[in-house]
Order: C-alpha cells, then structure tokens, then sequence
C-alpha cells in the first residue's frame, strides 16, 4: 500500500465510457459512472466503532444525482417497498436542494437516514433501475442517506404538515422499524400514538442489533425524536404481556387499535454439546451488549462483553456479518465465519460480506459445527466442524448443503457466537391466546396487516420471521394503511389502488 | 549473643526482639507492628517470653540486650496469643475463619464479590492478602468463643478516593502512626476512650473538611480492609509489579504499579525507593489508574474529512502533517511544546524544528500572543490548548495529545500520544534525571510522542531521526551536550497536558471543588 | 421516571427499595422479578419483587457491583433510568400440605411473598434463613408471622443453630420431619445443597435461579440453564426450576462469566454515587 495514498475525494475520477452512452441519444454527454463512497481503509476501521462510509460530498451528490435520466415510469419506485419517490428526490438534489429533497423523501419514509444505510438496495430500487441494465445503477442509497445526514448534521429538520387531531388512540408494541413507520404514517393522519418499547431506548432492532459501525445510534435517536416532535409517546421499559396484556390495552386503556411489531426475538441455537459453555453468546446477546448496552465503551457504560481471541460466528447472514465485525473492533485477533454453504449462498448483503472479507473474517465455508468443547473451568476451547458439501436446489433455490460423512476438523476458538437466525418471541402468543400464528409462532396477518383479531394488526418479523428493515417498514406501511381505513370505516373494497 | 528457642543468634545493639527474629526467619505473629512504622505494642500478637523476666514481653518494642535468651513459641504463648487473638476477633468479622463450609464455597463462588459492605467471606477484598487471616492459619484457629459483636458504626463513604468501614478495625494504629510520625498530619487519631475508642477524623468530620492530602498511606498500611481504595480494591493479585517516575510534576516521586489484565489497576509509593519519606500526593496515588485508564483517550490518528474527524492510520496521518509543512513557510508555523513530554521527545522537537528552520516554538501559553503577532498559520502543539479559535490567522491546526481536549474540534489532524506509562525514557526532576518505565501498552494506536516525531521526519524526509529507543537519542544528546531541564510544573498543578485531571477522574473534581477556597487544594 | 418511594439499608449490604411503578404493582405475582437501571450507564440488573402496595412495590437488594452500587446509593426521591416488569414465570403455588422454605441473602426477603401465598392457600410452613452473622438477619418478624415454624442459621453460631440453612433441614428430616414440598431462594451454593439434601427423600424441590441477565424477555438466551439435560432460559422459563434436575456446576461457572471485567468497571467507571457528587460539588451550596 502506497503510504502516500491521498485522502481527496475521487472528483476526477470522471472517465467517460462509451458503453453508457445511450445509443439513441447522441448528443447526451456521456455520463460519468457511479459515484464510489468513500469510506475508512479496513486496517483503521477494524479498530474503531465510527461509521465504515464517510458520506458523498455536496459536490459528489450533486454529480451522482445528475446521473439519473429521470424515467417516466421509473422502475427503481417499484423497487421500492415503500415507494420512496425516487426521481422526484434525485432531481431535487442535482439542483442543490437537498433539504428538500429530504422533506421529499419522508413524505414515504420515515426514516431515510436509516435506509440509506441499511437497505439492500442492490435487490430493490437499485436492482430496477435502468442504468443498471448497461452500467451501473444511480446509486439512490448513498443520495438518500446524503439528504438525510445534510438535514441532520444542518439540524434544520423540518415537520410536515399534520392532519387535524381525530379521536383514535392507537397503540404500538414494539419501537422497531415496522413500529416506527405505523408511528409516522398514522401520526401524520392525524390520530393519538402511545408506542410501548420493552427496552430503556426506542429503536428496537436498529439500537440492539446493528452496530454502531454501521448505523451510527445517535441517528436513530435523531430518527425518534422526530417521532415524538410529531406527538408520538413513547412508553419505555413497558413489555407487553407481562405489564399489560393485549387485550388489557384495548379494553381498560381503551386504545381504539393495537400494533404489534415486537420482532422475532427468540435466539435459535444449534442444539449440540457445548452451547452453554463460557463463551457461547446468541448474537442477540452479543450485539445487544455492545449495542445497546454500549458495552464496546466498558467500563465507563457498565455492560461486560467477552472479547474473545480467536472468535468463531455461526452463520452468513447479515447478523452473522455484524458480530463478526463487531468482533474484529472489540480487539480480536482472529474472526472465523463457519457457515454450511457457499458465499454465493450467504443471505448477507453482498457489500457486508465484501466489507467483512475486506476486514479479514476468516471465511470457513461449507462446514457446520457439531460440537463445541470446553476446558475444565466451563470455558470454550474448542469446535468441532462437519465439512458439508453442496448438493441439489431446495424450495429456496439454493443449493441443498449435505454433511460429508466422517469428514470433521476442528478450530481453536474462546469465543462461539451463534448467528443461525431467529424463532418468535413466543411471549405475546402465550399473554393473548386467541391470537393466530402458524407453526412457527409468526403472526398471521392479511395483506392489511389484520389479524385474526379485530383492531389487533401485526408486521415486521414478527409475522415474516426474520427479515430486513426495509421489508418490516413496508409492512409497518400496510398495516397503517388497514388501521386507517378500518377505524375510519373505509372498505377495502371501495379504495381503488 | 543472643538465643532465640535454643538457637544462637547474633546480636545488633539496638534493635527489637521481633527485628532480629525476623532478620533470621523466625516468625512471630504480628499485626499492629510495621517496617514503616515506630513500634506500638498494641495487639500484644508478638508476645515472647524473655528468661528471667516475668511474664511477657512484646517483641515488637523490647529492645534486644546482649546474652538474651527468648522463646518466642511454647504451649503457653500459643494459649495466650488465642486468647488475645480472639478478643480481637470479637470485633471483626470471622465467619471466613470459622466456617465449616468456607473451603467448598469458595471453590464454588470463584471470585470476590464486589460488595458494597465488607461482611466477611467472599465480600472481603482483602481476602488473600489479610494479616487475620494469616494469623488464625498459623494459630489452627477454628471456634471462637465470644460471640462477634457487630459495632453498626456507619460505612464512611461519603469522601473521594477511600472507603472506611470502622466495624472492621482492630484498633492496631497503623494508620494513626502513618499519618502523624510518616505524613506529620495527623488527621487520624484515636478518638473515645476505653471500649468506645475508635480511629477517625477530630470531631469525627468528612476527611475533604479536613486538612487530609488525601495521600493514602493509611489506606496502604491497613491490615483488615477497614481503609479501602475505592476504585483500587478489587483485582486481588496483580500480574506484575512495575516501578516508574511520576512526570505530573517536577518533584520526581517514584511510585509501584500493580498491572493487572495489561492495564494499571493500583498504585503505591514505591518501597525501594528510600530517598522518599512520604507518599506520593493524591494525583500519584489515586488519580492515575483512572484517568489513564480512561475511555476519553485519543487511540487513532484523525484527519478532517468532509467537515468531520476521521480516524485514520499513522501513515495517512503522518503524509498529512508533512504536507502541511510542507505548504507553509517555516516562519508561519509554530511548535507548542508541553512540559509533559520525556526529555527524549522534547530534544526531538527541538531538533526536526532546527531541521525545518522553524523558529516559533512555545513553551508557555504566554507564547501564544506571537500567533497573533507574527502571523502564525500552522500550529502543531503537544498539548490541548483552549481558546485556539480566537486566533484568526491560524489556518491549520495539529493536536498531539493523550486525550481529546480543548482545541480538538479545530484541528485538522489528531495525532494520539501514549502516556508516561506507556514510554520508556527519562525525565529531569528537582531530585535530577530519573527514568520513566513502559508499564503498559498504550490503547490502540496511540504512540509515543518522540516516535511521532521520527515518523513525521521520515515523511519529510529528513535524516538523523531513525531511533529504535530512546537510549540512542539519550546517546545523541550526551554527544551534543544537551540537558533536560526541569519543566516548571509545580505539585499543585491541576492538569496532565491539556487535560484538566479533575475532568476524567470525578473523584479528585469533587476534591477540588470542595476545597477550590483554599491555596493549596489538597 | 421511577421514582424510590422509600430506601434504608436492613442490615449491611441488604437495601429494602420501594419504586414507584404502577404496572408492576398492579401485576406482579409472587415469584416474579423487575429490571431495574440506575442511570443510562448502568448494567440491567433483575431484582426479586418482594411486596407491592398501592403503586409501588418492595424489593431487597444487594450492593454487589457497580450497577447495584449506583442503585443503593440513591436516596429516596431519586429516579431510576428504568424499571421493566414484572418479569419471569410467577412461582409454582398450590396446596402441597407442609413446605420448608429456606432463603439466604436477598433470599431472606424473596422468600416472603411464597411464604405468604403458601400460608394463604393453606400449607403448614416452616422456613430457615441463613446468615455469617446474626447483624445480617432481617426481616424476622414479617416472616414469622407467615410461618408456622421459623429457624435460623449463622455461620458463626451468633444466633441460631451454628451452619446454614442444610444443616437445620437435615436436622428436621433426620428428626422425622416429612415435607411434601421445598423452596430455597438465595446464594447458587445454599440452593444446591438443599436441593442435594431434599433429592434422596424425594420432597419436590424448587430453586429460584439469579442468572447473569440481559433483556429479561427470552430474546438473548444470556440466562440460559441446563434443567434435565434441556436449556432453558432464566428469565422467561423461570426463574423457579426444578432443584433436583438443575445442572449446577453449570451454573455456577456461567455466573463467573465477567469476573475480570467486573473488577476493571471499578477502577475506570465514573461511579461516584450521585449522593456524593452532591454533597461536595459546588453547586450545592
């Protein structure tokens, strides 16, 4: 590595090629490629808990948002789960207002400076826009968290004009994204919002699951104190279904609605010898520790987390990836990934898995562990992998991973994280029996978010199992949508979409 | 010549019986008895017969005679030591002595719990080193047959730095004797008489309304965990044990630092160093674990990026400051160089600023007004310094510091400094050169300041920088000729670099905000 | 806000807490437990629910730690960043003829709420408490008054017979007392050695476990214990398991997780109680 790299921004980096130009369009300029995010080099970076990306520059948004050939009928709005309108906003950033451009945003989305960080664009909007056909995509993630991060760090954030007060309480379980977003859109339709947090901070996945690193927590407190600006309550420390139940909340609280959005929220763990050994964290352990807990800033916050020397995460998916970053910046030396298939196979977001292999996690693919082994004192020592080996498709798609028999080795490791994913939390199930859930306990909804419950509506992975945050937001979306309509007496039926 | 259970043993005119039992690996139990301390004859632990006297006499204050014949262990000076231990242990907790499950509890409940009250067992932080402790072992102590009365005196938590849990104390007066005969304060003295008589402050006051220096000599001799550091009293058994130089001030204290999980856990004076009478003052004793240890401290490189800091690497760093440098003429650039730094770094400083015609360099914050006068556009100062916004003709700022402090926010680089713990090197003190040791790794990236010089030089490409230690440099300046000078920091100086300590250790802010009326604060 | 109603210190280390919540006044059963965070720094710590009236309710609690430091500390009038519950499964209640209860430590005051509830249904109940010292025994008399027999150990004979609480149950039982049903709330070691005594003569036995803790709602599995070769969690399964089938060597060596890192929160953590920053700081006078 050159030590005399220059840290400038790549302004000039403004090769032209040919392939982008439009055929049919000679005399467009050529347009220059996709805006690169700058971001912290991987040997800093695996140190410190501060945001991997710096951000675009005004220039640099300016020059990307001026890429866009603003479709009539623009793909990337179809993308989107929850419909952002996406040239509207681009334009309005390539003609430098960007606070604008943001108020544009959140006229769809709550929390922008949240998705443009964690949404996989690459699979939404990104994936349908029609300069990805030849070249690149417009890169709408990096100009979407730009808008939101001018209106923040310029602390001139707006409120959008409110519907006159109705008399309808509506009451949310859960702060988590799909919360959030029942929270914006009813609050701007004018009715009475208590949300119930069974934590001491609101956010809910996006505080206690991903790090900091990757979403910088003083935004999502930015995102909530939008929320409460907008008459939101939030009822912290309240865990619905053992201080109230359901039930208790329609009836003695007299909340004319109810939503839940609680997350999954119920580890699962592999089921074999060793789980409980010193050293065996959930992810959910792991990253509430050092996420919401601040434990990556102990002692001076008083939640203890093992470091770990030579870490081992189960799992590829994008939780997996945190902890094993998470892991990196604690201090250790070494970070294994075990994960039984392929990384073409990994359900992470390709930009995390690149992020992590750029930070040096040991991938150890196409094995499984069988058995974790401990010392005498109860402490991790040791896991035992099967090798696996890829076989046919299953329903998902993807090649079926099978255990090669007798094949087996194993890895040093102090500290194991299981990051295979999560059940439903079964606690609102158990306090509100009659409400209904398939086999494995996910909420059953309609494509209104209803329940089987009347004025009981659910969303997020509590319904799905787990999923993203943009897919929760979008849910959030339809739920308020049914919530509205059912306690304003509007018929599905009569509403043309 | 003098016999000691039939052995003969050589006389020294002089000393007491228990100092030349000692000196021949005789033990004799002792607890109110210190090699600090003058002799007491308190606890009556070390009673010896002497033949051809009556009775019997403590070892700890008769003086040895020629053609002394002692016996220091028999059936009935073992007889008479229970008994006396058991008296004192009337008043102390004993459970962990006595109890018939002790042994399988504690391999059961591993570690001390953190208790906020000491009530014997694992809530004793003074578990594995208590004198008690060593005493019932050494006397097969298993029953006791006065019930343990509980005095319910109050927990004195209410002062900085120390806890003291008077219900633990067996009145051996170690503490009393420390701070009149070693300290000359006499803060502590017996107060009561008879059965109530107890140790504590004159008119039983807080120790901040006191004239207390908050030294903690009382706390270092305590045998029973009555006087406790706060924040020092948990980690049982350091790792290792380093002694280093103070560099808060120009008086040159050398103090004993206990290491634990490579971090610094406690600190005493140290023992060997004989020219120190008294202890080291509550900055040394108290403060330095935690301020170092402190979350605050600067651990990368930063370079301003988009309006923000970044963390970054040396490298990246280093190229920066060359550059600015590099950028403006040497008469607009100005080196503010901290009575903090090791002689090593200091020397350094001088020498690249030589290199570099840099004539500017600031060694008090009266300095600073040549910014203004002068026209300074670059400043790279060692040490935070306030107000630096108010100088309109600066246009780059560089902040070598061990904390982020005053003058952060408008710095376009932050180059993050080890601590005088974490370097090896020498200092000029009123008692002349003394070394500083590397007791602990410093956080992260953090290096030390004179290895920050070399890799700016080396950037620049200037020769004569390539050290390995700082012996070489040592070397350099012994050639040429050049001394370090005491630095001017007074003991009562409040800060480390730019970084009031009081900031980071909340302890020592209430301290000195409790006695901010008076001239001396501690 | 949660506001601390009352707050005195019993005897040494053990502190009766009263808080001001609504919810869990309102719900809690007994064999339950609250979350309680001094200050945004805190660690979430689970305490016993002891009693509750009106609005509020009782809990012990025991400085042992930082967290716990900075809760004691507190004077009443003070507000708790957090209090979340009740928590956990209520304990097992019913109508089992005679039961021994024994508690230690917190387990003192724990054990009063299913000592009352099993009066009330009506057991005949004869509890044990334990303590070093007689200066650590307390809340004697409440406990008295909801029990038909009461004994006391001390491990330095002050008061009571000279043991733990072990060495009076395998008194009663080798005296031919017959239990049909046990409870042992306090210090993992006492719990495992009463829980090896009931086992042979097979009186079914229940331990209420206090496992290190997270959220509290099963979603981190940090309080996850082996209970007849199955794990369980703490905080939502429990925390009252079976005696006989709980893996406690287990357990304990879980509880010992962050003993390093408990010693180290000492020395650098700014946790000065807030009492004290008061008295001294300038701007209280």
């Amino acid at each position: 590595m050159s030590k005399k790299k220059s840290p400038a921004p790549k302004k000039e980096n403004a090769k032209q090629s040919p392939k982008d130009k439009p055929a049919e369009k000679p005399k467009r300029p050529p347009r220059p490629p996709r805006t690169k995010m700058p971001e912290q080099p991987p040997d800093i970076r695996i140190k410190n808990f501060v945001e991997v990306p710096y951000g675009l520059t005004p220039e640099e948004a300016q020059l990307e948002a001026a890429r866009c050939i603003q479709c009539k009928r623009p793909k990337c709005v179809e993308g989107c789960p929850v419909s952002v309108q996406i040239p509207e906003f681009i334009a309005l950033i390539k003609d430098g207002h960007f606070a604008e451009a943001a108020s544009k945003i959140k006229e769809t989305n709550v929390l922008p400076a949240v998705c443009g960080r964690v949404c996989p664009q690459e699979t939404q909007c990104e994936e349908t826009c029609i300069l990805g056909r030849r070249g690149e995509p417009v890169a709408i993630g990096y100009l979407e968290r730009f808008c939101a991060d001018y209106e923040r760090l310029g602390g001139h954030i707006k409120l959008p004009k409110k519907k006159r007060p109705n008399d309808k309480k509506v009451a949310i379980v859960g702060s988590g994204p799909a919360g959030l977003t029942v929270a914006g859109d009813l609050s701007l339709l004018g009715y009475k919002l208590t949300i119930f947090e069974a934590f001491h901070k609101g956010g809910g996945v996006l505080v206690y699951g991903i790090p900091e690193f990757r979403l910088p927590k003083e935004i999502v407190e930015t995102e909530i104190n939008y929320l409460e600006r907008l008459g939101v309550e939030i009822k912290y420390n309240h865990v619905i279904g053992m201080c109230k139940s359901i039930n208790e909340l329609l009836t003695k609280d007299g909340f004319d609605a109810v939503f839940i959005g609680v997350g999954a929220g119920l580890p699962r763990f592999l089921n074999i010898p060793g789980e409980n050994l010193n050293g065996v964290y959930s992810a959910n352990e792991y990253l509430t520790r050092s996420n919401l807990m601040k434990a990556y800033l102990y002692p001076t916050y008083n939640t203890p987390i093992m470091k770990g020397r030579k870490v081992t995460v189960v799992g590829g998916g994008n939780v997996a990836m945190d902890c094993a970053r998470t892991a990196l910046r604690l201090g250790s030396d070494k970070v294994m990934l075990v994960y039984r298939r392929a990384r073409e196979q990994m359900p992470a977001r390709a930009e995390e898995v690149h992020h992590a292999a750029e930070e040096g996690i040991d991938f150890r693919l196409l094995s499984n562990p069988v058995e974790i082994i401990g010392d005498d004192t109860g402490v991790v020592k040791r896991i035992k992998c099967q090798k696996y080996q890829l076989g046919e498709p299953d329903d998902s798609g993807r090649r079926r991973p099978l255990p090669i028999e007798g094949e087996y080795f194993e890895l040093e490791t102090d500290l194991v994280i299981i990051a295979i994913g999560n059940n439903a939390n079964p606690l609102i199930k158990a306090t509100t029996p009659d409400i209904e859930t398939n086999k494995w306990g996910n909420i059953i909804v309609d494509e209104f978010g209803r329940t089987n419950k009347n004025f009981v509506y659910a969303a997020g992975d509590i319904v799905t199992g787990g999923a993203t945050v943009i897919s929760a937001m979008g849910g959030g979306r339809k739920a308020a949508t049914g919530i509205h309509r059912d306690l304003m007496g509007i018929k599905d039926e009569d509403v043309q979409d | 010549m003098l016999v000691i259970n039939g052995n003969q043993v050589p006389y020294e005119e002089g000393k007491t019986i228990l100092e030349i039992a000692r000196e021949n690996d005789i033990y004799i139990p002792t607890l109110c008895a210190h090699e600090r301390l003058p002799s007491f004859g308190a606890c009556r632990m070390c009673m010896v017969k002497v033949h051809g006297n009556k009775g019997f006499m403590n070892a700890c204050t008769t003086k040895v005679k020629d053609g002394m014949v002692v016996t220091t262990e028999s059936l009935e000076i073992k007889r008479l030591r229970r008994s006396i231990f058991e008296l004192i242990l009337s008043e102390h907790p004993s459970s962990c002595m006595m109890c018939a499950q002790a042994e399988h509890c504690d391999k059961f409940n591993s570690g001390i719990m953190k208790a906020g009250v000491i009530t014997g067992c694992n809530t004793c932080p003074n578990k594995e080193t208590c004198e008690l402790r060593k005493i019932s072992d050494a006397l097969n102590f298993k029953t006791i047959r006065f019930p343990m009365f509980y005095k319910h005196l109050p927990i004195e938590r209410n002062d900085p730095f120390f806890d003291r849990d008077y219900n633990l104390c067996i009145h051996c007066g170690r503490c009393v004797r420390v701070c009149q005969d070693v300290e000359g304060a006499s803060i502590l003295v017996f107060t009561h008489r008879g059965h109530d008589t107890k140790v504590g402050t004159s008119f039983e006051k807080p120790h901040i309304e006191t004239d207390c220096k908050f030294c903690g000599q009382c706390v270092d001799v305590c045998p029973t965990g009555a006087l406790s550091a706060r924040n020092q009293k948990w980690y049982e058994t350091p790792d290792e044990q380093v002694s280093t130089t103070c560099l808060l001030c120009d008086k040159g204290c050398r103090f004993q630092i206990d290491v634990k999980w490579g971090r610094m856990v406690g600190m005493r004076p140290d023992p060997e160093y004989k020219t120190l009478e008294t202890g080291i003052c509550v900055k040394g004793r108290f403060c330095l674990p935690v301020l170092l240890n402190n979350m605050d401290r600067l651990r990368f490189p930063r370079i301003r990026r988009n309006f923000k800091l970044y963390p970054t690497n040396w490298d990246e760093a280093a190229a920066k400051v060359a550059e600015i440098f590099e950028n403006y003429p040497p008469s607009k650039i100005a080196l503010y160089i901290s009575p903090f730094l090791i002689d090593e770094a200091d020397y350094l400083f001088t020498k690249i600023a030589s290199d570099l015609e840099i004539t500017n360099i600031f060694r008090s914050k009266e300095d600073l007004t040549n910014i203004n006068k002068k026209g300074i556009k670059v400043l790279y100062t060692t040490e935070g310094l306030p107000n630096l916004d108010k100088y309109k003709s600066l246009e780059k700022i560089i902040l070598q510091e061990v904390f982020s402090a005053d003058g952060h926010d408008f710095a376009d680089v932050i180059l993050p400094a080890a601590a005088f713990t974490e370097e090896t090197g020498t200092i000029t003190t009123n008692h002349g050169i003394m070394t500083v040791e590397k007791v602990v790794k410093a956080p992260d990236l953090a290096l030390e300041d004179w290895k920050i010089v070399a890799k700016i030089a080396q950037e620049l490409d200037l020769s004569g920088f390539k050290f390995i230690e700082t012996s070489e440099i040592q070397g350099e300046m012994k050639r040429l000729g050049i001394k370090g000078k005491t630095r001017g920091v007074e003991e009562h100086y409040l800060k480390y670099r730019g970084t009031a300590i009081a900031d980071k250790v909340p302890d020592f802010k209430i301290l000195i905000e409790a006695r901010k009326e008076r001239d001396k604060l501690w | 806000m949660y506001e601390i109603v009352e707050k005195y210190e019993e005897v040494p280390n053990v502190h009766r807490l009263v808080v001001r919540e609504p919810n869990i006044a309102a719900k809690a059963q007994p064999g339950q437990f609250a979350i309680l965070m001094a200050d945004e720094q805190s660690e979430r710590v689970p305490i016993s629910i002891v009693d509750t009236k009106d609005d509020t309710f009782t809990m012990f609690i025991l400085e042992l730690g930082i967290s716990s430091a900075k809760i004691v500390n507190m004077k009443e009038g003070d507000t708790l960043e957090a209090v979340t519950g009740p928590l956990g499964m209520p304990a097992d209640l019913g109508k089992y003829g005679r039961v021994v209860l024994g508690g230690g430590c917190y387990g003192i005051g724990a054990i009063y709420p299913l000592a009352r509830a099993l009066k009330e249904l009506g057991n005949e109940v004869v509890t044990i408490i334990e303590a070093r010292s007689d200066y650590l025994l307390y809340f004697q008399e409440e406990l008295k008054a909801v029990s038909d027999e009461f004994f006391v150990a001390t491990s330095d004979g002050t008061e009571g017979t000279n043991g733990h609480v072990q060495d009076v149950l395998v008194k009663l039982i080798r005296d031919g007392e017959r239990f049909d049903h046990a409870k042992f709330i306090g210090c993992t070691y006492m719990m495992m050695n009463c829980s090896h005594i009931t086992s042979p003569y097979r009186i079914p036995t229940k331990v209420a476990l206090n496992t290190i803790m997270l959220d509290g709602t099963g979603m981190c599995g940090c309080c996850r214990v082996s209970v007849e070769g199955e794990t369980k969690f703490a905080c939502v399964d429990g925390p009252e398991f079976d005696g006989h089938h709980v893996d406690w060597d287990e357990l304990m060596k879980r509880k010992s997780s962050y003993l390093m890192e408990e010693m180290l929160a000492y020395q650098t953590a700014p946790h000065t109680c807030k009492a004290l920053e008061k008295a001294y700081s300038g701007d209280s006078k």
